[in-house]
């Protein structure tokens, strides 16, 4: 018998109509529309874990509206947490297409987010470093890139890393330590 | 065997020759000595927040700090990307219209919650089943 993790368990507030537990029955009572406001609760750190994980925002587009069609399809069977929940159905996306797919191209399109950087010299150097650290990223093995991503990119804790994969504290810090490692390796001929 | 047939010292060799010899040798035929590699543990522990960066930092190290802060300033600024506007929509257009339709699960692949009720009907089940079944081996053998 599976164990089923109550909302107040999980600290959300089970009167509060604008929890995930919340919104959830609201959407398998039939209230399609409510799926939508946990897409946009947790579209963007699940999109920049794909994007940095394949390198591509179409795949990670693609993996993105699989993941949520997915997670629509067997809401009745969340237990606990649903960001985590869909965390699980987007990164295990990730890790399936890097197994099964070659990928085409590594770096992605940033056109339309402004650039922070004063002169174009500073633009031209932070654009070099971000093709380098995406064939650098691309490089590792997935369970070390998935371990940077989420803790530099995305910025968890270990705890949250742990919580989230299924492992320990300890084989998250050596995985990260060993990715920054690799990635020094491979980029400080050029950068250091 | 006690002959070395390696030209370059063989045995009664001091221990200073056989170090020097060792530097003579191309480094893909050798270990790299443990002391020779980068220690990168304050690294990481100013990149966990374990320690302050002023603590981190020394001549030896400095080269490397200011590479580390390159990158994170580059993975800090991806922190800032967002989904494409039009996803969502994209998304909520490509659900199915039926949720169940294609979650639906196999009777024999469903989870099977056991209350008082399921179990009593389940055990009513494998009575009435081992009743007919012996009702028929019996029957078989008269």
């Amino acid at each position: 018998m599976k164990e089923t993790v109550t909302t107040q368990e999980l600290g959300q507030d089970i009167t509060d109509p604008d929890s995930d537990q919340a919104i959830i029955g609201r959407v398998l009572a039939g209230n399609r529309d409510a799926f939508r406001t946990l897409i946009s609760r947790y579209s963007d750190p699940l999109y920049r874990h794909a994007l940095c994980m394949t390198g591509s925002p179409d795949v990670a587009e693609d993996i993105l509206q699989m993941s949520f069609i997915k997670a629509f399809q067997h809401l009745a069977e969340v237990r606990g947490r649903f960001d985590a929940w869909v965390f699980r159905i987007v990164a295990n996306g990730c890790k399936d297409w890097l197994k099964n797919i070659r990928r085409t191209h590594l770096s992605y399109d940033e056109d339309d987010q402004p650039s922070g950087y004063a002169t174009p010299e500073e633009d031209l150097d932070r654009t070099e470093l971000k093709s380098d650290l995406d064939r650098a990223l691309a490089a590792l093995p997935a369970s070390l890139r998935e371990a940077f991503v989420m803790k530099h990119v995305e910025g968890r804790s270990y705890e949250e890393m742990a919580d989230l994969l299924g492992t320990t504290v300890g084989a998250l810090k050596m995985r990260v330590h060993r990715a920054r490692e690799a990635l020094q390796v491979l980029l400080e001929e050029k950068y250091a | 065997m006690l002959d070395d047939l390696n030209p370059q010292g063989g045995r009664g060799e001091s221990q200073a020759p056989k170090r020097a010899r060792e530097q003579r040798q191309p480094l893909t035929d050798r270990e790299v000595p443990l002391e020779q590699a980068r220690n990168m543990a304050p690294i990481h522990a100013w990149l966990d927040g374990e320690l302050p960066e002023s603590a981190v930092r020394t001549a030896e190290s400095a080269r490397d700090v200011d590479f580390w802060r390159k990158v994170t300033e580059e993975t800090a600024r991806r922190r800032t990307v967002k989904t494409p506007a039009y996803l969502e929509a994209q998304i909520m257009a490509a659900l199915p219209t039926d949720r169940t339709a294609d979650g639906v699960q196999a009777w024999w692949a469903r989870e099977v919650t056991m209350t008082p009720a399921t179990a009593a009907v389940a055990a009513a089940s494998l009575l009435a089943v081992g009743a007919a079944a012996t009702v028929a081996v019996l029957r078989a053998i008269r």
